[in-house]
């Protein structure tokens, strides 16, 4: 742009900056996408570098404004000065006043405070995360009852956090153990579950092995569902061992990703049956089949099935 | 200080700062390469200096005539501040911010007329940009942007949360720990106040302040950073920062000259304006939270007395302090009073120095008392202050112990100016009564300690 319009301006000062989220109306998204296609087109026309501006943006808008506004070199240095006023009080916060100056003191003091150590399992930044994403998945679920605008959610923040697999693990976990204040969050919380386990298994195993003994516990303690699933995966790991004699123990086979020892694999197993002593006598008894199935032996090294239980029922 | 020196410093005044500008920004480069808690606490350490140096360098801005001439006089100035401008320390405070972004905005030309000064403008509008519009994380990006949650929202958020957190953390001391051998979090409390020196104005760090204060610190472990304290004493001196009743006694309890700037700043408002009722007085006492901190902790009370005692001295007895004294004194037992059935500190710990014998029937209001025992009560007080001084003059053989002497003679003339309703008492029964037996009566409004050696 080489003049900018003082429209724009006032504009930002006066858009939303607390919208818990953009409501979506089937119909009506798919009238203002068009109706962006068109703006799109014709600013396109006027201004050569301008770039589009999608649909998922538009909750964005006085971000990106203010990300506009301030690459451009032609934005006086007289509404920079404004934004970046340290005089105004910090209690004018829906004030264009000072924005960038509130801005930078807010990162800045997260990242004085983030080297002390904290209660948080999963760091403050990922409880954040998990609050807003459940609160998303709770305002989208009460919208609708088709569940594909929650999963295309789910599935979009998934790739949208690309190459980040650990800490997205993180705030699903946090996520799961936000505490619930609706019945909404509760049943967000449960659709995530059943997103997790119906279409990315793989995730729920990095889960288990990655994230730390006690963050899993807390979230078997806290969700049957979780629970079960976690089951599940300590029989799959357990089914993919097979007894190496040069090693003397148990060694996972495959190409697997997740790389867990026998010995951890053991650990997972005790720990969840000390957190969730029900869970025991079905446990034993599962283990129990399964042992029989494999020639029911009791010399170590033969079913791994049996050398578990043997742990176990110590 | 010789008046050419002077005068030569004021025009060297730009080569002074040079070395001076070394300094800092040899400092500046050691905070940003590692991030060490030897980094970080040397950061806090050096921050109100740095205060004072960022206005130093903004006067002189201000006072060349072009950024290229800044840039003649202080070829470093660029790095430096571009260095401080990605230190989360100088940026997290508010003073400091606000000298840097001038510092920046004074080095900006509205219509530049050389390379530098254009140069200058755009990496001043480049960092300033940054700084502002980072990119976060992937995680953090995506969810804002499929939640719709704007980044100032987002930040806002994540700091209230941290600092949640902490105080969680904070919270769990070491008294509330069964176990002995448990490692308590004491050491952190440390490490906490410390990272807290910049946040003493962040309105967001508010109850992780508040909770640091308030740690019963009876752990020996438990100790608040004195960098911490004094820039929060500093800061609320000079009204930066607003802190709730009870942060404030506990800054009191933990810091000295806190509390003396607090008793010295109530002295001056209240001796310096006249015809100051007692209501308003008693007001202005409440306010000022000192007798409410002097009731929970007995320590700051003796402070606050020491004070007074040394203010009357130079005072010479002057009435307005008296009369301050004795009104304060009463709404300090108001307090204590009301605190009396959580704590109950002996009367004799409160007033160490005051003739023990005396402590009770002074401090006893004459309210609590039958009108018709005042006057036997009185005759009393007059006899036993009458004995006291008659024995400080007749121990007149060694010089300690005469000083010792003179010391209990002023003490208990202390004691009865911060009980002085017995004076009134007094007074009130000699315009009541008769003639008869105002000898004793007569004695007690006329007591003063001898003066000072």
């Amino acid at each position: 742009m080489n003049k900018l319009c003082p429209g724009l301006f006032i504009g930002l000062g006066t858009a939303s900056t607390s919208s818990p989220g953009f409501i979506i109306i089937p119909g009506m998204r798919r009238i203002m996408e068009k109706q962006l296609q068109l703006t799109n087109q014709s600013l396109q026309a006027v201004f050569p570098a301008y770039t589009d501006v999608s649909f998922s943006d538009l909750s964005q808008c006085q971000h990106l404004l203010l990300v506009g506004l301030l690459n451009n070199p032609e934005l006086p240095s007289s509404i920079m000065k404004i934004l970046f006023d340290s005089m105004s009080p910090a209690n004018t916060k829906q004030s264009v006043s000072g924005l960038c100056s509130r801005i930078i003191q807010c990162k800045s003091a997260c990242k004085v405070l983030s080297p002390l150590t904290d209660v948080s399992a999963v760091g403050a930044d990922a409880e954040v995360q998990g609050a807003m994403l459940i609160e998303e998945l709770a305002a989208l679920l009460s919208q609708s009852s088709e569940a594909c605008q929650a999963e295309h959610f789910l599935d979009s923040v998934l790739h949208g956090c690309d190459g980040a697999a650990h800490h997205f693990c993180l705030v699903i976990a946090a996520a799961l153990l936000t505490t619930t204040n609706s019945a909404a969050q509760t049943a967000s919380q449960d659709f995530l579950l059943d997103w997790l386990q119906k279409k990315h298994s793989e995730l729920l195993q990095h889960m288990c092995s990655t994230l730390p003994a006690t963050l899993v516990i807390d979230l078997s303690k806290r969700h049957l569902k979780f629970r079960d699933a976690y089951c599940v995966v300590l029989k799959k790991w357990a089914s993919d061992m097979e007894y190496s004699i040069s090693d003397g123990e148990w060694v996972q086979t495959g190409t697997n990703q997740t790389s867990v020892s026998f010995q951890r694999l053991t650990e997972h197993f005790l720990a969840l049956l000390e957190a969730c002593p029900s869970l025991r006598e079905d446990v034993v008894k599962e283990l129990n089949v399964l042992k029989i199935s494999d020639g029911d032996f009791d010399v170590r090294g033969l079913s791994v099935w049996g050398d578990l239980l043997s742990i176990i029922n110590k | 200080m010789s008046q050419l020196q002077i005068q030569l410093q004021q025009t060297a005044e730009p080569l002074l700062n040079v070395q001076e500008m070394q300094f800092w920004l040899d400092k500046a480069v050691a905070w940003g390469q590692a991030d060490s808690p030897d980094t970080r606490k040397d950061t806090c350490l050096h921050l109100s200096r740095l205060r004072d140096f960022l206005q130093q360098l903004l006067t002189h801005i201000n006072n060349m005539n072009s950024t290229t001439e800044t840039m003649k006089t202080l070829p470093l100035l660029g790095q430096f501040l571009g260095r401080l401008c990605w230190n989360p320390y100088v940026t997290t405070d508010a003073t400091s911010r606000r000298l840097l972004f001038q510092c920046l905005w004074g080095l900006y030309t509205e219509h530049p007329g050389n390379a530098v000064e254009r140069k200058a403008n755009q990496w001043i509008r480049k960092v300033l940009c940054q700084l502002a519009t980072e990119d976060e994380d992937a995680a953090a990006q995506t969810l804002m942007k499929h939640t719709g949650v704007p980044p100032e929202e987002y930040h806002l958020k994540v700091l209230r949360k941290r600092v949640a957190l902490l105080q969680q953390s904070i919270g769990k001391s070491c008294s509330s720990l069964g176990d002995m051998n448990q490692r308590c979090s004491c050491d952190s409390l440390l490490a906490a106040s410390e990272a807290c020196v910049p946040l003493v104005t962040c309105p967001e760090a508010a109850p992780l302040i508040g909770a640091l204060l308030q740690q019963p610190g009876t752990c020996v472990r438990a100790a608040l950073s004195e960098d911490f304290l004094d820039a929060l004493s500093s800061a609320y001196s000079s009204q930066r920062v607003s802190l709730e009743e009870q942060a404030v006694v506990s800054l009191w309890y933990h810091n000295l000259s806190s509390l003396e700037e607090a008793v010295l700043r109530l002295l001056e408002c209240v001796l310096t304006k006249t015809g100051l009722t007692l209501q308003k007085l008693k007001q202005q006492l409440t306010e000022s939270l000192l007798p409410k901190a002097c009731a929970q902790h007995c320590s700051i009370f003796l402070v606050v007395n020491d004070i007074f005692r040394s203010i009357l001295k130079q005072a010479e007895g002057a009435e307005s302090v008296k009369y301050l004294i004795q009104i304060f004194t009463s709404c300090f037992l108001r307090e204590l009073d009301l605190l009396q059935h959580q704590t109950s500190v002996p009367l004799k710990a409160l007033f160490p120095q005051s003739p023990q014998s005396l402590l009770v029937p002074l401090v006893t209001l004459p309210s609590e008392m039958p009108q018709e025992a005042w006057r036997h009560h009185l005759n009393w007080l007059s006899g036993s202050l009458q004995r006291l001084t008659e024995e400080e003059e007749e121990g007149d053989g060694d010089s300690s112990s005469s000083t010792r002497g003179h010391h209990k003679v002023f003490d208990a003339w202390f004691l009865l100016v911060q009980c002085a309703h017995w004076v009134q008492a007094a007074v009130q029964l000699l315009v009541t009564s008769g003639p008869e037996d105002c000898g004793p009566l007569m004695w007690l409004l006329t007591f003063l300690p001898p003066p000072d050696q």
